[in-house]
């Protein structure tokens, strides 16, 4: 995938990178993985998750009912850890970049009344 | 599948609501994927919640609207209003430059007389007009999508707005075609996104504004005589312009996109295109003399037909759509409401008005026998020969589709499209005196004129006759 993924998509698809996941148990994942910062609602995981497994980044694992609620199982495909990896080794390269050129700033000498 | 307990209290009143909300989401969608959104929705509860959640309630409203919007598109709707919204932007700049310069400058300059114009201009159009042109010109450079799209949306408020200010300020107002054929092309521009176009066809849609509006008005000042006067030739022209517009969209994408295009994409970019044109253009030479009303009529009841059959889901067109003897029986009963009103009574108009009961409350049989009771007094009851073709055209189609009165809702559809029909007639009363009647014997004055209405339910039936041939072709080919 050439575009960037949006920040949910992407924790999206790092939740399930561990294993399976229902619903809710990636909303739980997706908050934690963002230090509290992304709390997705329910409408908005199901567009993506809708939009994800049209793409192939996610299919459908198994079903299950507990306390008379169904839930959906979803992982990632082979496809979605590709580009997932992309993303990571993108994400990476911006950052080492970004450091590289914060560290240089931190060390070279200053211009009087900058 | 293991049986699942229903939950009960606080929870289940919460899974109510919930439902509720979800009906946002398409059917099909639903039966898929409901009890598994409830389940998560459930899930991130709280313990004795016993309502959603505001954030929550408006994202299941939002994402099913939206997921709405994708699953129960017609076929080819979106990639077709993708072509038909930017050129849609692009009619609706050149026509405003053009309008501009040719029917309120040029007309504004040789106007004589007082309120024969505002400032220098011929009508109020000209505040359209302007911010048509800043959308046209900010949809070409503005970064923001956002602030494009509110752009757009400030054009079409103000061509809205034109006829109320005009009645406030007591100032002139241009010609409703005008008015009517902007407001839709700006329509069709927001369904087609043309604000979230890519740079290189929203700085087309500017340059091709300008190009047809400098184009429009050359053909004004070298080949139309009378240019000056009030919007008359100007329209012409206009319509011309418009036509060279959906002609060019028409030819390119049969001849261009024939491989990448199918057939319901070129109708969807082509139809919304269509109906400004055909308000715009003037077909008033015998034999096709209906006037702008029959034409406006005429034109919008095919188009809205032709979309209609469109949009007919294959899974339900079996017989094509299901109005059409309700709206027939409607629009005979409103029509005769007002040929009453206007010339006396005759002993057809409570007939068509006791048929019209008769759809709302009596069986099949029933229905027929009093359609074809009132049919009968419309043919020897000694009326106007303009009456005796509308009623007797349209009570035709009503008794054609007849079998259909069982459907839920037609109890009140038939009575609502009656006065919808007698409010409508009432309209071309006021249409008939240039918006500005007297009082209530001048709305009343217009039965001819109103007797128009009838080519709407007319061309329904039309289309329901070709959906009924096409799904019949159907059955027959399976």
């Amino acid at each position: 995938m050439a575009t960037p993924l949006q920040e949910p998509t992407f924790l999206v698809l790092t939740a399930l990178a561990d294993g399976p996941l229902h619903g809710y148990g990636v909303i739980q994942e997706v908050v934690e993985l963002s230090g509290g910062r992304v709390r997705l609602r329910a409408g908005t995981l199901y567009g993506a998750l809708d939009r994800l497994t049209e793409q192939g980044l996610v299919a459908a694992d198994r079903e299950e009912v507990i306390d008379g609620r169904l839930r959906r199982y979803y992982r990632l495909t082979d496809d979605g850890a590709a580009v997932l990896g992309g993303e990571v080794q993108r994400l990476r390269q911006n950052a080492t970049a970004a450091a590289g050129r914060l560290r240089r700033r931190a060390t070279a000498p200053r211009l009087a009344g900058e | 599948m293991s049986a699942r307990p229903r939950p009960v209290g606080a929870a289940s009143t919460l899974e109510r609501r919930y439902r509720l909300l979800l009906r946002c989401y398409p059917a099909r969608y639903r039966l898929d994927r409901g009890s598994e959104l409830i389940g998560t929705l459930l899930d991130m509860a709280a313990p004795g919640q016993r309502w959603p959640a505001p954030t929550d309630a408006a994202d299941l409203v939002v994402n099913g609207l939206r997921r709405r919007a994708r699953e129960d598109a017609t076929p080819g709707l979106a990639g077709g209003l993708r072509i038909a919204g930017p050129v849609a932007l692009l009619l609706a700049g050149a026509l405003a430059g053009f309008l501009w310069l040719g029917g309120e400058w040029l007309a504004g300059a040789a106007a004589t007389g007082p309120g024969a114009h505002v400032g220098p201009f011929r009508t109020l159009a000209p505040v359209a007009y302007a911010v048509w042109l800043v959308a046209v010109l900010g949809n070409a450079t503005l970064p923001w999508a956002v602030a494009r799209h509110d752009l757009l949306t400030a054009a079409v408020a103000a061509t809205v707005l034109l006829p109320p200010a005009a009645v406030l300020t007591g100032a002139p107002r241009p010609p409703v075609w005008v008015v009517a054929s902007l407001t839709l092309c700006g329509l069709a521009a927001l369904a087609g996104s043309a604000a979230y176009a890519p740079p290189r066809i929203r700085r087309g849609v500017a340059v091709g504004a300008a190009t047809g509006a400098g184009a429009a008005a050359t053909v004004l000042r070298l080949w139309v005589p009378g240019s000056t006067g009030y919007y008359g030739p100007v329209l012409r022209v206009a319509g011309l312009l418009a036509a060279a517009m959906i002609g060019a969209v028409a030819v390119v994408g049969a001849v261009a996109g024939r491989r990448r295009m199918p057939w319901p994409r070129w109708c969807w970019s082509v139809l919304p295109l269509a109906l400004p044109a055909a308000w715009l253009i003037s077909v008033d030479r015998a034999p096709f003399a209906l006037g702008r009303l029959g034409q406006f009529l005429l034109a919008a009841s095919s188009i809205v037909a032709a979309m209609a059959f469109l949009a007919v889901r294959p899974r339900r067109a079996s017989g094509g759509p299901r109005f059409v003897g309700p709206t027939a029986a409607a629009c005979a009963a409103g029509l005769s409401g007002y040929f009453w009103l206007a010339a006396g009574m005759r002993p057809a108009y409570p007939a068509w008005l006791l048929a019209a009961a008769g759809w709302a409350l009596l069986g099949t049989a029933w229905v027929r026998l009093l359609t074809a009771l009132a049919l009968g007094c419309t043919l020897v009851g000694g009326l106007p020969s303009y009456q005796v073709a509308a009623l007797t055209a349209v009570g035709a189609v009503a008794l054609c589709d007849s079998a259909q009165r069982s459907r839920r809702g037609i109890r009140f559809a038939v009575p609502v499209g009656g006065m919808v029909t007698l409010v409508a007639a009432v309209v071309v009363g006021a249409y008939a005196h240039n918006w500005r009647p007297a009082g209530w014997s001048d709305l009343l004055d217009a039965p001819a004129l109103a007797a128009l209405l009838a080519l709407v339910p007319l061309i329904l039936g039309s289309a329901w006759a070709v959906a009924r041939l096409h799904s019949a072709q159907r059955r027959g080919t399976a």
